[in-house]
């Protein structure tokens, strides 16, 4: 197996565990009736990031650009995690959220975006990967790719409804766009 | 906020699946550049300041 495939398998894998990544976050929002705060959103738009970079790879062909964008996804998406850490990091403080194998889930996102850090410095190290494109993208990649721009979607008009346009709030406990006292404020307005 | 960067991501991701252009990548740092300023908003640190 060429570095190049090596590669371009690597980075379909990569899709697959965040496609799985953000599915598992829906499930856990829409079945366990957890709601997201705003920075759990912030981290699974940079998953989101780190999944285009993936995308741009499979695509286009691998290119350093793409892993240096990882690069930067990744860092941004740590410093989101590691600030919630910081938030909940008191002695007694019980975190937010339902933990997942004893750890919170901000606390596993911090680990997987350190452990993408590594994936992408260990990718960059191997020189003969980097090469055009020849070969044409498989429909199960480009099905892949579209399930993974409906999850965006998903995320986004979920979002939407949670937060509209504006500021997140800080705890959120319902969707304010679904919320029958907001509702009745627009239809006083209206009716005034 | 996160979810006009939802959006904007969702934007990206159209053109690299089905219509490839060499300004995604520009167009996908300005989404990060946003994200980094929804951040700054919602992480209450500037408080601290």
């Amino acid at each position: 197996m060429t570095q190049n495939k090596f590669h371009y398998l690597g980075n379909v894998f990569g899709l697959l565990i965040i496609c799985a990544i953000l599915v598992l976050s829906f499930i856990d929002q829409l079945i366990g009736h957890d709601f997201p705060c705003p920075l759990c959103l912030l981290q699974r738009t940079a998953f989101v990031g780190i999944g285009l970079c993936l995308c741009m790879n499979i695509k286009n062909g691998i290119k350093t650009s793409n892993y240096g964008l990882m690069l930067l996804t990744s860092v941004l998406g740590f410093s989101v995690a590691l600030r919630q850490v910081f938030l909940h990091v008191a002695p007694g403080d019980p975190g937010f959220g339902p933990p997942l194998l004893g750890l919170h889930l901000y606390n596993w996102s911090a680990i997987v975006f350190m452990f993408i850090v590594g994936l992408v410095g260990i990718g960059l190290c191997m020189n003969n990967a980097f090469q055009p494109k020849v070969e044409k993208t498989r429909k199960l990649v480009t099905g892949l790719m579209i399930l993974f721009l409906l999850l965006i979607l998903g995320n986004g008009v979920s979002t939407f409804l949670e937060c509209g346009v504006m500021i997140c709030p800080a705890n959120p406990v319902q969707y304010d766009l679904l919320s029958f006292s907001e509702l009745q404020s627009i239809g006083a307005e209206l009716s005034s | 906020m996160i979810a006009i960067v939802f959006l904007l991501y969702l934007l990206v991701g159209i053109q690299v699946v089905f219509k490839p252009n060499r300004f995604v990548p520009l167009q996908f740092l300005f989404c990060l550049f946003v994200s980094m300023l929804s951040f700054n908003l919602h992480s209450n640190l500037l408080g601290y300041l």
